[in-house]
């Protein structure tokens, strides 16, 4: 694959992410600080994805096709 | 086989962009920190822009401030090449990531660098003894020993946020078959995310 379609395909969503990463590790007052507010972000996306699973779950149960 | 090559068989592209691009930052740091007032006075040559913040005179000046290394890198590309065209814009390229590199590690609070040029050293400068330095540093790292980083939310605080979202989102989606056919749900989201803001 040409270098230059790997970028386009890949370069919004790293851009994104190393957007985010940056503003964390800028943002932040040592490695530590860093470190525990990437965890925490990671337990936040980990308990919104399993509230959606479980709220999607019970929507297709309630309303069987 | 050009050495260029070489490197790219042996480090792939992306390992050559990353080795000239730390290549190009290394150099430009020791050529600022040993001429220091030297690198100043060439820069006040540069015609001023700073004159206002738009983002185009931003860049602008910060294209100016990368051009020595992207020339470098791009030198050591052309050099390993043999002058081929190719390698040479890739090389200039990664010369571009070392202003980049530059202006990140500034930017985070706890990378001591602050790319400054060194200064002309000034006679019978007073130096801290050793001794007592290492003293400072003990005594200032007992005083950080019992810091900790707490969680700005509680397991209750993360908690009712899912609740205050899961009820929302019944209200609102229960006659819909999905979470993806409700038009709610991304509205209810973004809620959820601003609640969020403070845990984060």
């Amino acid at each position: 694959m040409p270098l230059a379609s790997i970028i386009a395909a890949l370069g919004p969503f790293l851009l994104k992410e190393f957007e985010s990463l940056g503003a964390l590790i800028v943002s932040s007052k040592s490695p530590a600080e860093a470190i525990a507010r990437a965890k925490r972000n990671l337990e936040m996306d980990a308990m919104d994805a399993a509230t959606d699973a479980m709220l999607d779950e019970a929507l297709k149960r309630l309303h069987p096709k | 086989m050009s050495l260029f090559a070489i490197l790219q068989a042996s480090l792939t592209t992306p390992g050559v962009i990353g080795l000239f691009a730390l290549i190009a930052f290394v150099a430009v740091y020791l050529i600022r920190k040993k001429w220091g007032p030297q690198w100043e006075r060439l820069a006040a040559y540069v015609p001023a822009l700073n004159f206002d913040l738009t983002p185009g005179t931003v860049i602008l000046s910060k294209f100016v401030q990368a051009l020595p290394s992207v020339l470098i890198a791009a030198a050591l590309g052309a050099v390993s090449s043999g002058a081929s065209l190719g390698p040479t814009l890739l090389a200039a390229l990664a010369g571009l990531l070392a202003p980049l590199g530059h202006e990140f590690a500034k930017a985070v609070p706890f990378i001591p660098y602050k790319g400054e040029t060194g200064e002309a050293k000034l006679p019978g400068a007073p130096k801290l003894p050793t001794g007592l330095m290492a003293l400072m540093i003990a005594v200032s790292m007992w005083g950080c020993a019992g810091t900790q980083i707490k969680d700005p939310c509680s397991a209750a605080d993360k908690a009712e946020i899912q609740r205050e979202y899961a009820i929302a989102f019944t209200e609102k989606c229960f006659s819909f078959d999905s979470a993806a056919s409700c038009p709610y749900t991304n509205d209810l989201k973004a809620e959820r995310a601003k609640s969020e803001e403070k845990c984060r």
